[in-house]
This record gives C-alpha cells, sequence and structure tokens, in this order.
C-alpha cells in the first residue's frame, strides 16, 4: 500500500455535507488510483453517523480530533495539530473543501512543511504518483491544469460546486474510528470579540433562489425579487455589483468571492453572467435567465430565457406565482 | 507605524471577461498565457483595496509609513498607481526563477524580515487572475504572524488590531496584537481616487529594486511544488430555449407551466 490519502473535514463542514461527501468522493477516487488507504481526519465534533458516510466513501479509518478549538476565523490552534498529523501518517495527498477555515488553514500547513497547494480545484487525478489537477482561473473564465512537483504531501482545496454531490454507492466495511491523541496545541492569537450571527438559512442550502442584478436597474424593484423568491417558496440573492452598492448584504452575493449555490432552480434577472458570478450558480439544476439583452452571456448558461424588461416581467411572475396551483 | 501592502498586476479582469464572452481571449502558443496584448494590467482590485484600508488609518489620525511590495511583476504601472493614492514608497523584488504561490509568500517574508520591521501586512484576499489566495496565509505562516482573512474594516488602538470580516455567516468582529497579516476583501468598500497632487508625486516616483541575494532565502525554500501545466477555455453547450408569448403574464404562465411540469417546481 502506497501512503494514504487524506481528506480533511471541520465541524462548519457539516452543516451541510455537500462538501464533506464531495471530498470523501475525490479522495476515494484518488485513493483507487494510486492504491492507497484513504483516512478521514474529523476536527471538531463528529457528524452524525460519521462511519456510516465514511462507509459508502470507501474510507478505511477516521481520525477524530475532537478536542481542538476551533473558533471561526482563525487558525493557531489547528496548524501544529495538522503538522503532527502529517508528520505520523504521511499522506501522499491531502484534500479538504475550500471553507473559510481551510482557506487560511491549508496553505500555512503547505507553507510549514514545504509543501505545494493549489485552491479551487475542480478535478484531480493521481496519474501515475504525478498528481495533477484542475483549477478554475481568471474568475473562471479558464481552467488551469497544474502538476506537483514538490515533496508530499500535497494539499488541494476542493471548489463548492465543482462537482456533482455524490452519495457514494457501494458501502464498504464500517470504517475504524481512533481517537486522535491529544497534541498540545498553540493558543490562538487572534480573539473573536463578536461572533458572527447568522441570520436564518444558508444560500448555500436554498432550493430555488431568485437573484437580481445591476440590471434591476433602481433599488426598489429588487423588492420583486424578494417577493418572487417567497412567493417560489426560495431565497433572494444578488451579483456582486448590488452588494457593493450596499443594496444587500454580503451574505446573498452569488458568486466566486460570494456563495455557491446549488439549487434546483436558479432564476438571474438582470444578470449578465459574468463568469465570476457564474461559479457561484452554475451547479444549479436549472437556470433561468431573464434579461432584455437577447445576447447576454447568461443565456449560454441557461435552460431556459426571457427577453424582457425585468419591470415588467417581474410584477407578472410574482402575479402567477402567487396563484394557488 | 510602518504598513506593508503586498501587491500585484493583474490582467483587467473586466476586459478578460468582455474578451471571453466574445469568444476572442487567445493563450500563448505554450498554453500557459493570455496572449492578449490590448488587455491591460492593473493592480489587483483588492490590493488597491488594502491601500485604501491603511490610507482610512491615516485619516484616521494614525501616522502611517505605507511600503507597496511587488514580486516580479510585469508592468510598474501598479505602483505608479500606489504613489498616487498615498503610498511612502514602493519596492519591486526581481526574482530570476519561477515561483508558486508558496514562493511567493516566502520571497514575500523574506522582504518584510530583511527590511522591516513592519507592524501591520496587508494582502487582497486573492489576486484575480490565479484567484489563489494562497500568498497571504503562507507569507504569515514564514513570517510567524497571527492572520485575520476578509476584512472589510480595520482599526488599531495602541498595539491592538481590531479587524471586521466579512465572513460566510456575516460579519465577525476580531482582535490580535500587531504584528499581523490581513486580507481586504471588496466588502470593504471602493478605493479612492488619486488626488491631483498624488499623480504628480506618482510621476517622478520609481520604485527601489531589491534582488534576491540582498533576502538571503535558501534557494531549496523556493523550488516550485506545483507547475503550471496548460490553461484551457471551458466549453459550455448551450442550449436554452427561449420563451415568448405576447404579454409579460403569458410568458409567465408558460415559464411556471414549464418548470412544474419537469419537476422544478411543485
Ligand atoms: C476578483 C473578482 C471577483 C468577483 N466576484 C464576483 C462574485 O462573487 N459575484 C458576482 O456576481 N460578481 C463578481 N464579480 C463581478 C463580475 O465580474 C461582474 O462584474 C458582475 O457579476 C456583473 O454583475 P451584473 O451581471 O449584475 O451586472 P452587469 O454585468 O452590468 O449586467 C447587467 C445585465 O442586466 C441587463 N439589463 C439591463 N437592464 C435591464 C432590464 N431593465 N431588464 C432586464 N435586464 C436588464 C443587461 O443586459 C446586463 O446583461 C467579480 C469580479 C472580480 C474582478
Ligand atoms: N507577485 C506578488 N507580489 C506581491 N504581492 C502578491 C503577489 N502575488 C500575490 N500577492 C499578494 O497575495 C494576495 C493573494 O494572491 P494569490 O494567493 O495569488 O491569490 C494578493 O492579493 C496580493 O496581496
Amino acid at each position: 500500500m502506497n501512503k494514504p490519502i487524506v481528506v480533511c473535514t471541520s465541524e462548519s463542514d457539516h452543516t451541510s455535507m455537500d462538501a464533506t461527501h464531495a471530498a470523501l468522493a475525490l479522495g476515494r477516487q484518488l485513493s483507487q488510483e494510486s492504491n492507497a488507504k484513504l483516512a478521514w481526519l474529523i476536527m471538531g465534533e463528529l457528524p452524525a453517523g460519521a462511519s456510516a458516510v465514511g462507509s459508502i466513501h470507501g474510507v478505511h479509518e477516521i481520525a477524530h480530533a475532537g478536542a481542538v478549538p476551533l473558533t471561526t476565523s482563525t487558525s493557531d490552534a489547528v496548524i501544529p495539530m495538522l503538522a503532527e498529523y502529517c508528520k505520523r501518517t504521511e499522506p501522499q495527498i491531502v484534500i479538504a473543501a475550500q471553507t473559510a477555515r481551510m482557506r487560511t488553514v491549508l496553505p500555512r500547513l503547505a507553507a510549514r512543511l514545504g509543501s505545494g497547494i493549489v485552491a479551487n480545484c475542480m478535478k484531480a487525478s493521481a496519474n501515475g504518483g504525478n498528481l495533477e489537477v484542475v483549477a478554475a482561473t481568471h474568475g473562471g473564465n479558464l481552467r488551469s491544469t497544474l502538476r506537483f512537483t514538490g515533496p508530499p504531501p500535497h494539499f488541494i482545496l476542493l471548489m463548492p460546486g465543482a462537482t456533482e454531490t455524490p452519495t457514494g454507492n457501494d458501502a464498504t466495511p464500517m470504517p475504524e474510528l481512533s481517537t486522535l491523541d491529544p497534541i498540545p496545541w498553540t493558543e490562538e492569537r487572534v480573539r473573536v470579540l463578536e461572533a458572527a450571527r447568522p441570520t436564518g438559512p444558508r444560500l448555500e442550502d436554498a432550493q430555488v433562489v431568485v437573484s437580481g442584478g445591476r440590471g434591476l436597474g433602481d433599488r426598489r424593484n429588487f423588492d420583486y425579487i424578494t417577493t418572487l423568491a417567497h412567493a417560489l417558496g426560495g431565497m433572494a440573492a444578488a451579483s456582486r455589483p448590488l452588494v457593493d452598492a450596499g443594496w444587500v448584504d454580503p451574505t446573498r452575493q452569488v458568486g466566486l468571492t460570494g456563495r455557491v449555490t446549488k439549487p434546483r432552480l436558479y432564476i438571474a434577472v438582470g444578470i449578465s453572467g459574468a463568469s465570476q458570478h457564474m461559479a457561484g450558480c452554475s451547479a444549479a439544476r436549472v437556470i433561468v435567465a431573464i434579461n432584455r439583452d437577447r445576447h447576454a452571456p447568461i443565456f449560454r448558461h441557461s435552460q431556459y430565457g426571457i427577453v424582457a424588461d425585468c419591470a415588467e416581467i417581474l410584477p407578472a411572475l410574482i402575479k402567477v406565482a402567487q396563484e394557488p396551483v | 507605524m510602518r504598513i506593508l501592502i503586498c501587491a500585484k498586476d493583474v490582467l483587467d479582469p473586466d476586459a478578460v471577461n468582455a474578451y471571453t464572452v466574445a469568444g476572442r481571449l487567445t493563450l500563448s502558443d505554450d498554453g500557459r498565457e493570455i496572449a492578449e496584448t490590448a488587455i491591460p494590467r492593473l493592480m489587483n482590485a483588492y490590493d488597491e483595496q488594502a491601500i485604501e484600508a491603511a490610507l482610512r488609518l491615516r485619516d484616521g489620525g494614525h501616522t502611517v509609513a505605507i511600503t507597496v511590495v511587488t514580486v516580479e511583476p510585469r508592468t510598474r504601472e501598479h505602483l505608479k498607481r500606489a504613489v498616487a493614492l498615498g503610498a511612502d514608497e514602493t519596492v519591486l523584488v526581481r526574482v530570476d526563477r519561477p515561483l508558486d504561490t508558496v514562493g511567493v509568500g516566502r520571497v514575500l517574508a523574506g522582504y518584510a524580515e530583511a527590511f522591516g520591521p513592519f507592524d501591520l501586512v496587508l494582502c487582497g484576499r486573492q489576486a484575480s487572475d490565479d484567484d489563489q489566495g494562497v500568498v497571504p496565509a503562507a507569507l504569515a505562516e514564514f513570517l510567524h504572524l497571527p492572520m485575520v482573512e476578509m476584512a472589510r474594516a480595520i482599526t488599531i488602538d495602541g498595539q491592538e488590531l481590531r479587524v471586521v470580516c466579512a465572513n460566510a455567516e456575516g460579519d465577525e468582529v476580531v482582535a490580535c496584537d500587531l504584528p499581523a497579516v490581513v486580507t481586504i476583501t471588496s466588502e470593504l468598500g471602493a478605493a479612492r481616487y488619486p488626488n491631483a497632487a498624488g499623480v504628480l508625486r506618482a510621476r517622478r516616483s520609481a520604485p527601489s529594486e531589491v534582488t534576491m541575494e540582498q533576502l538571503g532565502i535558501d534557494e531549496k525554500e523556493l523550488s516550485p511544488r506545483t507547475e503550471l501545466l496548460s490553461l484551457a477555455l471551458p466549453q459550455f453547450d448551450s442550449h436554452c430555449e427561449f420563451l415568448s408569448a405576447e404579454d409579460p403574464e403569458s410568458v409567465a404562465r408558460e415559464l411556471l407551466a414549464r418548470l412544474r411540469s419537469i419537476g422544478i417546481l411543485p
């Protein structure tokens, strides 16, 4: 057996298990390609049914680091723990879902261990020991293929929504669950004074998203977006210009530097379809675009298109959506 | 107080978007670069906002000296822009070999150590060409400094830094002692425009150049651990069905009927 592949997740990944499933599925693929064990390192509280989840993804062993302190935006305590874990288990590849925490933790760990790291990964292949990854670059306009050439472990940050959410299939034996010996964590140098107060459901979990862009023209037209979203049982969202203008809260921004959504239905109103925006909605099952310009790029990504002025079509959509089915 | 800002020049992302949409983005022969020479290079917008964050500290009454450093840039326009905005000093680090992101972090750390100490290091949350967001955290690690990401506001009280972070769940307020590394996100708000005096100063300015010898970094630390093999334009199979009818209500009815018939809406 070759050196193990490690998937590393922490509590915040487990709110929705999608990112965890995606990381584990990639881990399994790479472990099969390179004839290596798949280990799952879980920091913080164990997610419900961790062993069963591990089993459907062919995880051989679960290492649980329950005591490591996890505060939202800081990472001092996690780094030495992971560095020590890597020293003990000598993984060839470490995969993490690209959450805010891991976006800080993994580059620091790579720097500490003298390893390479690639973020925004969409695919990877073990390629006979020459790990290659495909990553989104230039705001999603391009894909880059990179090869890891340095010493292991190679660090991969898996872009949210980049892969279909796999659920695994042929369950394997339940993985062994071990508790990681406490490693003396260093103290956090960053202190949280006021934690974020989540405001209701997360955009990432919404099944229907109605999103407005600069084409709305007037701040008041965003009310149409909110009303239509409610009528369809979904959530309202926006492209970045509306967030920059202060019309909409940053937690409602869809895109590369906002939320990555994967709803059943995404309705984009007055949004041109820049690749930075599409990075946050292209995983939707169905995209409906409403735009005045028949040649707007958003139509290339849409199943249904309506060429219309938003101020005319939105009231009509709201009216019809509010009628009893 | 000395503030170091790490700034990168990137292809104007709006122009890259426009070329892509028009199907006119071409790659170099080796497939590793965008070939378009007509696309201007600008300072990465988040890095410009990092300068803005430093200027706001200055506006707030702090005495700040701002150094803007860039590693192996393609142009120097962004350094002029930095001076026009209010940077006191610009620095260009020449590197005679290809670097990966961790390597850039190592070089920046080498600069901060050799020419510091700096009380605060500001970076952009990500460079809009590679979109990696890796360099700042690597830099913080090499400098053994605490790190705060996604800052939308920063204030300093004595030796304490306070940061409002735009996190996924909403705003979070954190604090740490200086020195520290902080990344700036677009939620900070737009950077100001240079004033006339700044533009004049920029015209006369030139960056100081630093070579690898001056940084004393072991070559082995810089050998790239990732290598770019190729770039490619993603393909989309476009299959949009346009709905049209006499009046908006009929179109609306048609759309919802379609979505219900394929089971997307109940
Ligand atoms: C580093 C970086 C990160 C970024 N991250 C993000 C991100 O996370 N999310 C994001 O969204 N953007 C992001 N952007 C910005 C992105 O590049 C685009 O600029 C942005 O998405 C455009 O928003 P928009 O489609 O609302 O506006 P525009 O591009 O201005 O499009 C407006 C559209 O509305 C249409 N329109 C106008 N009037 C009407 C009308 N009356 N009725 C119907 N349609 C109308 C127009 O035809 C046009 O297509 C990022 C950019 C950079 C450089
Ligand atoms: N070559 C460079 N020179 C100076 N700063 C850089 C360079 N590359 C990256 N940075 C800094 O690191 C941030 C993130 O870059 P990246 O990790 O490449 O996405 C940028 O916003 C800059 O602040």
